[in-house]
């Protein structure tokens, strides 16, 4: 107990919690706290970044377990909080309420132990539901301005432009199994005023001719290669990957009625049963630091959940586009019901599979 | 026949893998149609008690039509790997010399490949600015680029490639068996090459092309990687819907249910057809 | 044999050269890809380099080296196992020979997932009722792989038997040789191709198995293809051509040298 308001005072008082930290190397020597992950560069990224300032403030390990936040919630459910296989596991808004629900997370955090959630925007902060938030996705389109401006078109600002005959066979739009679905939300609301009812993109749909399904990452950046594709309904995170290729898109949230939402959020959960809910807490307060969150933005293109990095880095040009305008994109975010998104999700599949697949 | 005198060793023989794979795969089964039993209770969970409500939504005509179209699928994918992995074999096993190594060599690569990166392999040559549309432009047949991706065309192509090695790794051995002796008699006497094929090395290749596409049926049946990319989300399949409620919706009572129904199809498939061949085997050698 | 050239000649020699081609076409594709500048992967890549191979991660590699593990394992169980199963099937008429057929065939019909999910379910029940903690373990993939790759080798040496005269054994046994002895001096040598085609069936289906290990996988022992994939669905890199092609590369070497062996035994088999 002493130890752990000694530790907390350090923790507050230090700028750097790798410093903090090390005072007590001992505590969590010769553990290793288990992480599920995403794989792929994300995974290689957070090996460079976290990894070693984790092992330099706590001694201890790290294993991850790569796959996809629907494979960890799988994976949560089947263990019921007993031999639970990983101590942390990345979850997005869609899935969180879900956990929760089930009693699959261990939503008790410690100031002390994680003084950085002090930066992140209030909404994103944790609660009852969710740990805190380690990146935020804005959700829109991606567009080619040249292919755009030299076919007399207008920049997609609103959800009409994408109709327009010239883009037919150019447009990529997520399989409704794909996680940024959660698009298909804005502009049901600006069809009908209704998110959960999926007829509205259905309707919109109907005017876009051959569009290009994706329902993985790689499908997507093949085709784009080939130069088919001039918008993409997708993260702005994907700007960064584009721009590797050499391709330069622009990414806009389109408006919706009285909103231009889109904005998703992935949070950091501790699973009930672990035993390793403080190493996780200081795993969680690193990921949600100036020094990794700025790094993260720049390297992978995710939007920072901190507010002070995020602020920051809306200067650079290169960078405004990752992260969010304004704290009313997530007040926006914050209206959608989850728990009602859920129960529609098996409607909205049903309904896409018979109008959009054959 | 002395062989009826081991009947109780052929029994042990047959006990001990069957044995295995009641206990491993047979009780994960049972564990799996009682899932398919239960009412969901949200994702990835499932309440108490028994219904048949997941088998009900089953009767709507719309996954009786995916079940076809799967079926139609498989069978379009069974028989052009078979057309183009019969002939293929028959040169590599039986004429072929040294360059049938070669053959072979390209067969056993092509299978060694991974389904995900080959599946992205078959995108980079079938979207709109690749070789094949470069080709059909170059000799003329089209106009303009076309889109071979997104439908079935691009899907029969990439399991058409997944299921050609299969069918030459089967037929090879079953080819190469076939004493040439039956050949050269047959050519001593005047047949021509064709008439040595149909008479006599397609009917004692017969219980190897049977097995290969029963397999290959079967396999096809269950299908999800390749679709799910080359598809481009436009064709639906039976696993492509089971993927759906297993991986997304995870209402694992329905998706158990939908695998048990498409489960029991393809067993009755492939006991059709292998009742057919044997029907048609009994004709043919009589 | 003399050979007579002939339209025959042509016609199935284009067969073969189309059928080349289109074998070759994705390949050519991924060989290519692997090899451009290191980075996010495009067709054709622009500049040649093998960046890409150098910046495959180690942990990859321990992947590899336990995929092919479980690989050699599971289709090593299998093979066994299946001969079994195919010899009683084929030399005797036993009274439930066409169920146990169906049923050792039935795990190839399920779709992969599906068993995997069947797998994973029978595990967790069987940690909470027993403690028995299968799930994630080498043994538990095992189990699943196993299951998995017996209908392949079943087919390919039911097959082989099928078409085979029971004449050989027979006189092996009227000479007087016990069962065992006429299995592994006439039975095996003569199956022994099929055998093997069928294990390197059961090997590459284990070693590229997706949804089946998805969810049986586990930190504690990665597998490649789980690997590879949980990284695709993040992005696309040219490491994952590369890690792709050193596999095919490597199993196609190991199978050439394998199938040289097995046209061997087979030859010499059709002299005895």
């Amino acid at each position: 107990m002493i130890r752990e308001c000694v530790v907390g005072l350090l923790l507050a008082a230090a700028p750097l919690v790798g410093a903090a930290a090390q005072s007590s190397p001992k505590e969590f020597a010769g553990q290793t706290l288990r992480v599920a992950i995403f794989g792929g560069t994300w995974q290689q990224w957070q090996q460079k970044t976290i990894e070693p300032l984790f092992t330099k403030a706590t001694g201890a390990k790290v294993e991850y377990t790569p796959g996809a936040p629907a494979q960890f919630l799988a994976a949560m459910v089947a263990a019921k909080g007993r031999n639970v296989p990983f101590d942390l596991a990345p979850l997005g808004d869609d899935l969180l309420l879900e956990a929760s629900r089930q009693g699959l997370l261990l939503n008790d955090y410690s100031k002390a132990l994680m003084p950085n959630v002090d930066k992140l925007f209030d909404e994103i902060k944790p609660n009852q539901v969710h740990g805190p938030s380690d990146f935020v996705s804005l959700n829109g389109v991606l567009y080619d301005e040249e292919k755009f401006r030299s076919n007399g078109l207008p920049p997609p600002t609103n959800w009409e432009v994408l109709n327009n005959p010239k883009l037919a066979g150019h447009i990529a739009i997520p399989d409704i199994t794909f996680v940024y679905r959660i698009i298909y939300a804005n502009i049901n609301y600006w069809k009908t005023g209704d998110r959960y009812n999926l007829d509205g993109t259905l309707e919109w749909l109907k005017n876009i001719k051959n569009p290009i399904v994706y329902n993985d990452f790689p499908t997507l950046q093949t085709r784009f290669n080939s130069g088919e594709i001039w918008a993409v309904l997708g993260s702005a995170g994907y700007i960064l990957r584009f721009r590797k290729q050499g391709r330069e898109m622009k990414f806009v949230i389109p408006q919706s009625r009285d909103e231009k939402g889109g904005v998703t959020f992935s949070s950091l959960n501790i699973i009930k049963g672990t035993t390793k809910a403080r190493l996780a807490q200081i795993w969680i307060n690193l990921a949600i630091s100036d020094e990794v969150q700025t790094s993260m933005v720049k390297e992978i293109g995710f939007g920072a959940s901190n507010r002070v990095v995020s602020d920051k880095l809306r200067n650079d040009p290169a960078l405004k586009d990752l992260l969010i305008d304004n704290e009313e994109q997530l007040k926006i975010a914050a209206k959608t019901d989850w728990g009602k998104m859920t129960a529609v999700l098996p409607q909205w599949i049903d309904k896409w599979d018979r109008a959009v697949r054959r | 026949m002395k062989v009826s005198r081991n009947r109780r060793a052929a029994g042990l023989l047959l006990a001990v893998p069957v044995g295995f794979v009641l206990i491993t795969f047979g009780s994960a089964l049972i564990l799996f149609l009682l899932e398919s039993l239960h009412p969901s209770t949200g994702m990835g969970s499932s309440g108490e008690g028994f219904t048949l409500e997941n088998y009900g939504r089953l009767l709507d005509s719309y996954f009786f039509e995916v079940l076809v179209r799967t079926a139609l699928i498989s069978l379009v994918v069974t028989a052009l790997s078979l057309v183009v992995a019969y002939p293929f074999a028959l040169y590599v096993a039986r004429y072929a010399g040294r360059f049938g190594t070669i053959c072979l060599v390209v067969v056993l690569a092509s299978h060694g490949m991974s389904l995900v990166v080959r599946a992205l392999g078959w995108i980079s040559i079938l979207t709109e600015g690749g070789p094949a549309n470069q080709a059909l432009l170059a000799l003329g047949l089209i106009s303009h680029p076309i889109r071979l991706l997104d439908g079935n065309f691009a899907l029969v192509v990439g399991l058409v490639h997944g299921f050609v090695p299969l069918f030459v790794l089967i037929l090879y051995p079953v080819l190469h068996a076939i004493d040439p002796a039956f050949e050269r008699a047959a050519e001593g006497l005047g047949a021509s090459r064709m008439t040595v094929i149909r008479k006599i090395i397609w009917p004692l290749s017969l219980p190897g092309v049977v097995a290969a596409s029963l397999l290959c049926f079967a396999i096809c049946m269950g299908v999800y990687t390749t679709t799910a990319l080359l598809a481009g989300g436009r064709v639906t399949t039976f696993p492509i819907l089971v993927q759906q409620q297993i991986s997304v919706v995870m209402n694992y009572p329905f998706g158990a249910a939908m695998a048990m129904a498409l489960l029991v199809v393809v067993m009755g498939m492939t006991w059709a057809g292998s009742a057919c061949a044997r029907w048609y085997a009994a004709i043919a050698n009589p | 044999m003399k050979r007579r050239s002939s339209s025959f000649d042509l016609v199935i020699f284009a067969i073969v050269a189309t059928t080349l081609v289109f074998l070759l076409a994705p390949l050519v594709v991924v060989v290519m890809n692997s090899i451009g500048r290191a980075g996010i992967a495009s067709f054709p890549p622009r500049e040649l380099t093998f960046e890409s191979y150098y910046a495959i991660p180690s942990r990859w590699l321990t992947a590899l080296v336990d995929s092919v593990w479980l690989g050699i394992a599971a289709a090593g169980l299998a093979a066994a196992l299946a001969t079994s199963a195919a010899l009683a099937l084929s030399r005797t008429r036993l009274r439930h020979g066409g169920i146990a057929l169906v049923l050792l065939r039935t795990p190839l019909q399920a779709p992969s997932l599906v068993v995997g999910i069947a797998f994973l379910q029978l595990y967790v029940w069987l940690s909470a009722s027993s403690g028995v903690p299968l799930r994630g373990s080498f043994v538990g993939l095992l189990l699943a792989h196993t299951v998995v790759s017996i209908p392949s080798v079943l087919a390919v040496v039911l097959a082989r038997l099928n078409a085979m005269d029971s004449q050989y054994e027979e006189a092996a046994y009227g000479l007087g040789a016990g069962p065992v002895r006429t299995f592994f001096r006439v039975t095996l040598p003569l199956i022994g191709p099929a055998v093997l085609s069928g294990v390197y069936f059961a090997f590459l289906l284990s070693l590229d198995n997706v949804p089946l290990s998805l969810f049986l996988a586990s930190s504690s022992f990665p597998l490649l293809p789980i690997e590879l994939f949980t990284s695709a669905s993040f992005d696309l890199t040219r490491t994952l051509y590369a890690v792709a092609t050193i596999v095919c590369v490597l199993t196609t070497v190991l199978t050439t040298v394998a199938f040289r062996r097995l046209t061997a035994t087979l030859v010499t088999a059709a002299q005895v």
